[in-house]
């Protein structure tokens, strides 16, 4: 998919509707069939390239949804994180009260499980967390998925995710509905959703 | 929830939805114009944004031409629009003495601070039918009660009147100065409950009470008020209407960059404030109360329930069931929302009832003792 500057409004990184639009449908998409890649909306063009896992965010973030920006560092050019929150209006936060988290580097099982979780009476009080991996196939391990979403059970093999990432993200599922919400996101903008619903069954190539 | 029956009949939905677009899209008269709908029908799509609580007349007028004139489906549509904007900024508190009026009466004083500006009324107009076989012609149209317009255009009045007359004193201010309103001002000034983060539950305060009554349905607010001013709940009342105004608010919102406060657009909103004599036995016999009502766009019947609901509820709202009412019941989203989904299949809850009946009779048919007892159930049951 060819995406152009036309999804960008304006100078800063705040999307079109359009763009916006776009980056909202591959969430849905992703998140509605786990394991089945889909695509953000990204821009070659763009100068200094905008990190895709910053796409999510941006389309889904305001005023009410607190962001937080983890391995920012990895992209030293601009500050992403005020770009973000210039571009949505939405406040930075600590990594407990997000709602909506972006991992532009490997992010560690302890983070993962400080994640919000929400309540079983709020379940939508979690974070959805965005991870940037080095790509959404030909990593070490098989990932078998199942559950709503899954027809039977789906292979995935991410590369570049932390060992003890199912481990940590289980911890933080188990205590449906609250739990997180996960989307792998490859350099070109490919995008795997991992729902709290998904059971992942790790398995060594 | 037993709502899982509705499946398959996807063919049947879709044709459904298809006779609807068909016959309401490609009907044998001309499409109706979005600025069409917002001039000709401009009360409907006023009301249209009060209840969906999103103040845009384009999306409203479209919302009601896609609803088919129907303003509870109206608002539904655009209270979901309204669910998917980003949230961009909060906007400044604004002061309603601000107000820009359209129109402005005052019932309660022959000679308030200020005009009794009649507006765009038809308050005293007779209830005629009109049937006119063409559309009106130009200036100087009589209506059908007999009173040439003279063409003058409806906003004239206000148009020519200098700044003082259209920002008049409040008559509320007037009451003040004569020491006759119970004042309810305590210097806190909370942040207001916002009802579209969370629900409003009793006990809520007053913000909360206020932002239920601007964004409920109108008809369901007016009963409301009515059954309160009749008194079937044993409240007694005697209310006079203070002020009601219909005009123009601006929207400000702080610069992302300077940080000061700049305006960028405007808002029509209807407000009413009512009096209400006190005569409790416990209540300062010797001023008024003030209620006050404010919503979008130019709805009097809302907003003057609103005023008088509001003292009602600040008096009777605590020990009686008026404020559940009015914070649970008065959402047309809510109940019309719940009445509706009773079309949708409940197969599977309406089986379940069955059988718990005939598992019923069938131990009856077996000399059970204790059959049909009735165990407590919990309050609120799901239907």
């Amino acid at each position: 998919m060819t995406i152009t500057e036309t999804h960008f409004a304006g100078p800063g990184a705040a999307l079109s509707p359009a763009g916006s639009q776009l980056a909202f449908r591959a969430v849905l998409d992703a998140l509605a069939r786990p394991g089945l890649p889909a695509q953000l909306p990204v821009s070659p063009e763009s100068e200094p390239a905008l990190p895709a896992v910053l796409l999510p965010l941006l389309a889904l973030a305001d005023l009410g949804t607190g962001v937080c920006l983890l391995g920012a560092e990895g992209f030293p050019e601009r500050d992403w994180a005020g770009v973000l929150s210039t571009a949505t209006s939405a406040p930075i936060v600590a990594l407990e009260q997000a709602r909506l988290v972006a991992a532009a580097g490997p992010i560690s099982a302890e983070e993962i499980r400080r994640l919000r979780r929400g309540t079983p009476l709020a379940p939508e009080e979690a974070a959805l967390l965005a991870v940037a991996v080095a790509g959404l196939t030909g990593g070490p391990r098989s990932w078998w998925l199942s559950g709503p979403g899954v027809p039977g059970r789906r292979a995935i093999s991410p590369f570049g995710v932390p060992d003890e990432f199912v481990a940590a993200r289980a911890d933080a599922v188990a205590g449906y509905p609250a739990g997180i919400d996960v989307l792998l996101v490859g350099p070109g903008g490919g995008l795997l959703g991992l729902p709290r619903t998904t059971i992942i069954e790790e398995e060594r190539n | 929830m037993g709502y899982s029956g509705a499946r398959g009949g996807l063919q049947a939905i879709l044709a459904a939805e298809g006779l609807v677009r068909r016959l309401r899209d490609h009907a044998s008269a001309p499409w109706a114009p979005t600025e069409q709908v917002i001039t000709r029908f401009r009360l409907a799509v006023d009301r249209v944004m009060g209840e969906a609580g999103l103040y845009d007349e384009d999306s409203a007028a479209g919302a009601f031409r896609q609803a088919e004139g129907d303003p509870l489906e109206a608002s539904h549509l655009l209270r979901a629009y309204r669910s998917t904007l980003p949230r961009l900024a909060v906007g400044e508190p604004v002061d309603p003495d601000e107000l820009l009026i359209l129109r402005r009466i005052v019932p309660a004083f022959r000679e308030p601070g200020g005009p009794q500006l009649l507006g765009r009324t038809t308050d005293y107009t007779g209830r005629l039918l009109e049937k006119p076989a063409g559309p009106p012609g130009e200036n100087g149209q009589a209506t059908s009660n007999g009173h040439a317009t003279n063409g003058a255009h409806p906003d004239n009045g206000a148009r020519a009147a200098n700044g003082a007359h259209r920002r008049p004193r409040r008559f509320l201010d007037l009451l003040r100065e004569l020491d006759l309103a119970v004042d309810h001002r305590d210097g806190s000034d909370p942040e207001p409950f916002d009802i579209t983060r969370t629900p409003a539950r009793p006990p809520a305060p007053r913000s909360a009470a206020l932002a239920a009554m601007a964004r409920a349905e109108t008809g369901a607010l007016v009963a409301l008020w009515y059954r309160s001013i009749l008194g079937p709940d044993g409240n007694l009342h005697e209310v006079t209407l203070g002020e009601v105004r219909h005009g123009r608010l601006p929207l400000r919102v702080r610069h992302p960059h300077t940080g000061n406060p700049v305006t960028v657009g405007e808002f029509r909103v209807t407000e009413a404030e009512a009096i209400e004599d006190l005569d409790g036995a416990d209540e300062d016999r010797s001023r008024f109360d003030v209620g006050y009502g404010l919503c979008f766009g130019h709805n009097e019947r809302k907003a003057i329930a609103m005023a008088n609901l509001d003292i009602a509820n600040r008096r009777f709202g605590a020990t009686g069931p008026l404020e559940q009412l009015l914070l649970l019941t008065t959402d047309g989203l809510d109940s019309g929302g719940f009445l509706e989904h009773l079309k949708l299949p409940h197969y599977v809850t309406f089986r379940s009832m069955v059988e718990r009946k005939q598992a019923l009779r069938a131990a009856q048919r077996a000399g059970a003792e204790d059959v049909g007892a009735r165990l407590p159930e919990p309050v609120g049951r799901v239907c």
